[in-house]
C-alpha cells in the first residue's frame, strides 16, 4: 500500500472517530452526526477506506423489527495503524474538519 | 391502501406513456410540416406509419412498467418522495457498489422530518453518483474525449471534410466509453466476449463503410447532415457502450447475448442478400417484419430459458446493438454495389442520389430498432409466462 498524498481532514476525522473505539462496530448515520458530515461526504470516504483494506464492513445480524439491518464499520489492523500514524500530536485540537478542505486523492 | 397503490401505479404508467406520445406526435408534426402544404388526405396517409409504432411503444411502456412494478415498484410505492428518490439513485449503482447504496437507504429510516430527509437523500445521491462515476475518471474521460475529438476533426477534416463532424463526435464518445469502461470493469472480461467482439466489429465496420462510401462518392456527404452525423455517432457509440459494459444486473447472461446477436446477424444478412439480389419485395418485408422475428424470437427464448422477463429484454438489447451497426454497414455496401452494377442510384425504382442512400442507411438503422424493440418486450413477456405462472410472479424474479 502506498500513499500518494496525505488524507484529507475529513478522512482523518473519520479514521480518528473509528479508532476511538477500535473494536466497536459503527454505522454511517452515527458517524455523520458525530462528525457533522453529510452522507455525500462520508460514504465516499468509507468506500475508499474499505477499498484499500483499511475498513472492515458487515451487516447487522439482528436488527430490531421494523428497521432494516445497518451496514457496520470498524478499522482493520492497517486502518488502526494508519489512524495512529495520522493522529495529531497532543493536545488534540477539538475543531471539526471543514468541508471546504481539500479532498483526499490517494491512499 | 390498495386504491392508493393502484393510483401510484397508474401515475407511473402515465409517466412512461407520456414521452412516447410526445415523441411520436412531435415526429409526426415534423414530417407533416416537411412534406409541404398539408391536406387532410396527406395527414391521414402519414398518420398510419406513425400510429402503428406509437401504439406498439405505448404497449411496451405498459409492459415495462408492469414488470418493473412487480420487481421493485410496489416496494417503492410504500416510501415517501425522498426515499423513492434515493432508492432510484441507489438502483443505478453497479453490483460491487450496491451494498453501499443499500447502507445509505437503510440509514435513512432514522432521519426524521421532510426537509432533513430530503437533505439526506440528495447528499446520499451525490455519494451514489460519485461511486458510479468517480470524479477523477469522469474528468479523464471528458479530457481524453475532447483531445481525441479535436485530433479526429483535424485529421479527418483534411481528407474527408463531410465526415469530420461524425468522426470527432464518435471518437470523443468512444474514448469516453473506453475510459469509463476500464474504470468499471472489475473482472476485466465482458460476460459474453464473442457477442462483445461482434458488436465492436460491427461498429467498426459501420464507420469504415460510411467513410469509404463518402470518400468514393463525392455527392454522398450531403446526406450526412450535422444532425444525422451526430445521431449516427451517438447511436454507434451507444452500441459500443452497451456491448463493453452491459447491464449491472444481468439476468440473461451469455445466452441472451448470443441469442440476440445471432438473430441480428441473420436479419442483417437477410437484408443484405435481398438487397444484392434486387429482391425489393423481400427487402421491404424484412424491413417491416424482420425485426418482429429477430427481436421477439431471442427475447422469447432467453426469457423462457431463464424464466425471467429481464433476460428477454437483454436479448432484445443485444439484437438492437448488433443489428443497428451491422445493418448500416451492410446497407451502404449493398448500395455501393448496386451503383457499380446499375451505374445510378435508385430506390423502389425511382432515381435518387448518393446522399439519399446515406440518409436511408441511417433511417433504416433507427427504424429497425424502433420497430423491433417492442417485439422484444412482448417476446420476453410471453417467454417468462411460457412455463406457467402469473405475469406478476415472473416480473418479480
Amino acid at each position: 500500500m502506498t500513499r500518494a498524498r496525505r488524507p484529507s481532514a475529513q478522512t482523518i476525522a473519520v479514521l480518528s472517530a473509528l479508532a476511538d473505539a477500535p473494536t466497536t462496530w459503527r454505522y454511517g448515520y452515527e458517524l455523520c452526526k458525530q462528525l457533522d458530515l453529510r452522507p455525500g461526504s462520508l460514504y465516499p470516504i468509507l468506500v475508499r477506506l474499505a477499498d484499500r483494506g483499511l475498513l472492515e464492513t458487515a451487516w447487522e445480524t439482528d436488527p430490531p423489527a421494523g428497521r432494516p439491518p445497518r451496514h457496520l464499520y470498524r478499522l482493520t489492523g492497517s486502518g488502526r495503524a494508519l489512524a495512529a500514524e495520522l493522529a495529531p500530536a497532543p493536545p488534540r485540537p477539538a475543531a471539526v474538519p471543514r468541508r471546504s478542505e481539500p479532498r483526499w486523492q490517494g491512499a | 391502501m390498495a386504491g392508493s397503490v393502484s393510483r401510484i401505479r397508474r401515475r407511473y404508467e402515465m409517466a412512461a406513456a407520456t414521452p412516447v406520445v410526445v415523441v411520436f406526435a412531435a415526429l409526426y408534426a415534423w414530417v407533416v410540416r416537411s412534406a409541404g402544404p398539408s391536406s387532410p388526405d396527406l395527414m391521414l396517409w402519414l398518420l398510419v406509419p406513425f400510429a402503428m409504432p406509437a401504439l406498439l411503444w405505448l404497449f411496451t411502456s405498459w409492459l415495462l412498467v408492469h414488470h418493473w412494478w412487480a420487481a421493485d415498484g410496489a416496494r417503492l410505492s410504500t416510501m415517501d418522495a425522498p426515499g423513492r428518490f434515493l432508492a432510484v439513485a441507489v438502483a443505478t449503482l453497479p453490483e460491487p457498489r450496491r451494498r453501499w447504496g443499500q447502507a445509505m437507504l437503510g440509514e435513512m429510516v432514522e432521519v426524521r422530518g421532510g426537509w432533513a430527509r430530503w437533505r439526506f437523500a440528495l447528499s446520499s445521491a451525490r455519494a451514489a453518483v460519485s461511486l458510479l462515476l468517480p470524479a477523477g475518471r469522469l474528468g479523464l474521460a471528458v479530457a481524453a474525449g475532447a483531445v481525441v475529438a479535436a485530433a479526429a476533426h483535424l485529421a479527418v477534416g483534411a481528407v474527408l471534410p463531410g465526415f469530420a463532424l461524425f468522426a470527432a463526435t464518435f471518437a470523443a464518445l468512444a474514448v469516453a466509453v473506453a475510459v469509463l469502461a476500464v474504470g468499471r470493469a472489475r473482472s476485466g472480461r465482458p460476460p459474453a466476449p464473442l457477442a462483445t467482439a461482434l458488436v465492436t466489429a460491427a461498429v467498426a465496420g459501420a464507420v469504415v463503410a460510411a467513410a469509404a462510401f463518402l470518400a468514393r462518392h463525392p455527392a454522398a456527404p450531403e446526406g450526412l447532415t450535422p444532425a444525422r452525423a451526430i445521431f449516427l455517432a451517438v447511436v454507434l457509440a451507444g452500441c459500443l457502450r452497451l456491448a463493453v459494459a452491459p447491464a449491472r444486473r444481468s439476468s440473461g447472461g451469455r445466452l441472451a447475448a448470443y441469442l440476440g446477436a445471432g438473430a441480428a446477424v441473420l436479419l442483417a444478412a437477410g437484408q443484405m442478400v435481398a438487397a444484392l439480389a434486387g429482391l425489393g419485395g423481400a427487402a421491404l418485408f424484412l424491413l417491416l417484419f424482420g425485426p418482429a422475428f429477430a427481436f421477439g424470437g431471442p427475447a422469447f427464448a432467453a426469457a423462457a430459458a431463464r424464466r425471467s422477463f429481464a433476460a428477454g429484454v437483454e436479448a432484445g438489447i443485444w439484437t438492437a446493438i448488433t443489428v443497428m451497426p451491422l445493418g448500416c454497414a451492410l446497407g451502404l455496401l449493398a448500395a455501393a454495389r448496386a451503383y457499380a452494377v446499375d451505374g445510378g442510384w435508385t430506390f423502389a425504382g425511382d432515381a435518387t442520389t448518393a446522399g439519399f442512400q446515406v440518409g436511408g442507411a441511417i433511417l433504416v438503422l433507427a427504424v429497425t430498432a424502433v420497430l423491433g424493440f417492442p417485439f422484444a418486450a412482448m417476446g420476453a413477456t410471453a417467454g417468462a409466462l411460457h412455463r406457467g405462472g402469473s405475469l406478476q410472479r415472473r416480473g418479480a424474479q
